[in-house]
């Protein structure tokens, strides 16, 4: 995130909101070039350096917003930025840009792949693909585990977390009575400034 | 199961855990699956491997296995419900949220939020990669590949395409090596 020179970005005045139709094409651009990671960083290309669609630090906030909420993170920051930019047609178009086109997509590489896993060699490719993807899975959870596991109280939920979504599969309970807990555990562990 | 009974199922499933999904749809894999192969019995535990898959292997990001699995369930309708299901929910949420949270410095029930939903996130993250592998049927090479593949991602910046390709190259390779020396297949119990 180095190209953007904010001096420069400050002299200019910015570019008008984009239209729907900007909205739902840049949302699908982003959506299908991602691939598991770095999508983030390819967000605050396109709509903060290159479309100057938002602020920095507006960016910086909704993207909070976005990965501190349950909810996938690419239709969450759809559904602020175009909400930001365009109000309720602006989300609801941001987020179909994000969905559609890769929905599409996935039916057509499913029915293709489908087939192809009918061959031997087909389905171990497939079981092999889905091996080294939970691998990156796991990363991003080991990841996730380094930013969060910071004292005590962290530790006891992640572990209370992970036994038991391994040992019931089943998380709505889980997750529905663990959340409110933590996140006031976690409250009275946050300094007050 | 008639059909509107089953796009009913499929929303009554999925609509819950769009408001579950911390940390993202990888939270949720352990869950979906349990619903999907155990206790529905929709696909096969092998077909949603597969499944999984297929959604890493496609562009976009990777809760469209929900579409997928709505598409191979109930078609059409199957495949659009589904993903409205997975994505309405917390979308209202955030859209709601958009205009209370404010740009600027972070309040402390803000951080909170952040700080108290992360470790839940990791712990099902992992949690559901557990249990994607431990299907009945998986074989154990998967383990090691996954694993492998988890270190050197965790550890290092490597490209996340090639460790897809590389992991998916050792796994046939380590099955076919397997194979020609004799091995029982331990796929297959």
């Amino acid at each position: 995130m180095t190209e953007a020179d904010p001096a420069v970005l400050d002299s200019e005045p910015p570019p008008p909101p984009p239209s729907l139709l900007q909205l739902f094409l840049a949302f699908s651009k982003i959506s299908l070039v991602s691939f598991g990671g770095g999508v983030t960083a390819l967000m605050y290309r396109e709509f903060v350096v290159a479309r100057r669609w938002v602020a920095e630090g507006d960016f910086m906030s909704g993207l909070a917003l976005a990965q501190a909420m349950p909810g996938v993170n690419v239709t969450n920051l759809a559904i602020w930025l175009g909400s930001q930019l365009r109000g309720p047609a602006g989300a609801v178009v941001a987020c179909l840009g994000a969905l559609v086109p890769a929905a599409l997509l996935i039916i057509g590489v499913g029915a293709l792949l489908h087939e192809l896993a009918e061959t031997p060699l087909g389905a171990s490719a497939l079981a092999g693909v889905a091996a080294a993807a939970l691998g990156l899975t796991l990363a991003m959870g080991l990841r996730t585990a380094k930013f969060a596991l910071i004292d005590r109280t962290s530790l006891a939920v992640f572990a209370v977390a992970l036994v038991g979504a391994a040992v019931f599969g089943s998380i709505v309970l889980l997750v529905a009575i663990l959340a409110p807990v933590s996140i006031v555990l976690a409250y009275r562990n946050t300094p007050d400034e | 199961m008639n059909d509107d009974n089953l796009l009913v199922a499929l929303v009554l499933v999925f609509a819950p855990l769009s408001l579950l999904a911390v940390g993202g749809g990888g939270s949720l894999l352990g869950d979906i699956q349990q619903q999907v192969v155990v206790h529905y019995g929709w696909m096969t535990a092998q077909e949603f491997q597969e499944a999984f898959a297929i959604s890493r292997v496609s562009p976009g990001p990777g809760i469209l296995i929900v579409t997928l699995i709505g598409w191979q369930v109930a078609g059409l309708p199957g495949a659009v419900l589904s993903t409205l299901a997975i994505v309405v929910p917390s979308s209202v949420l955030i859209y709601a949220l958009a205009h209370v949270w404010h740009s600027g410095r972070r309040t402390r029930w803000q951080k909170a939020l952040t700080r108290g939903l992360a470790p839940i996130a990791a712990g099902l993250i992992i949690a559901s990669v557990f249990r994607l592998l431990a299907y009945p049927g998986a074989h154990p090479v998967a383990w090691l590949v996954a694993a492998g593949v988890g270190i050197v991602a965790f550890r290092s910046r490597v490209s996340q395409i090639l460790l897809l390709a590389v992991g998916t190259v050792i796994f046939v390779g380590a099955l076919l090596l397997l194979a020609a020396a004799g091995a029982p297949d331990l796929g297959r119990p």
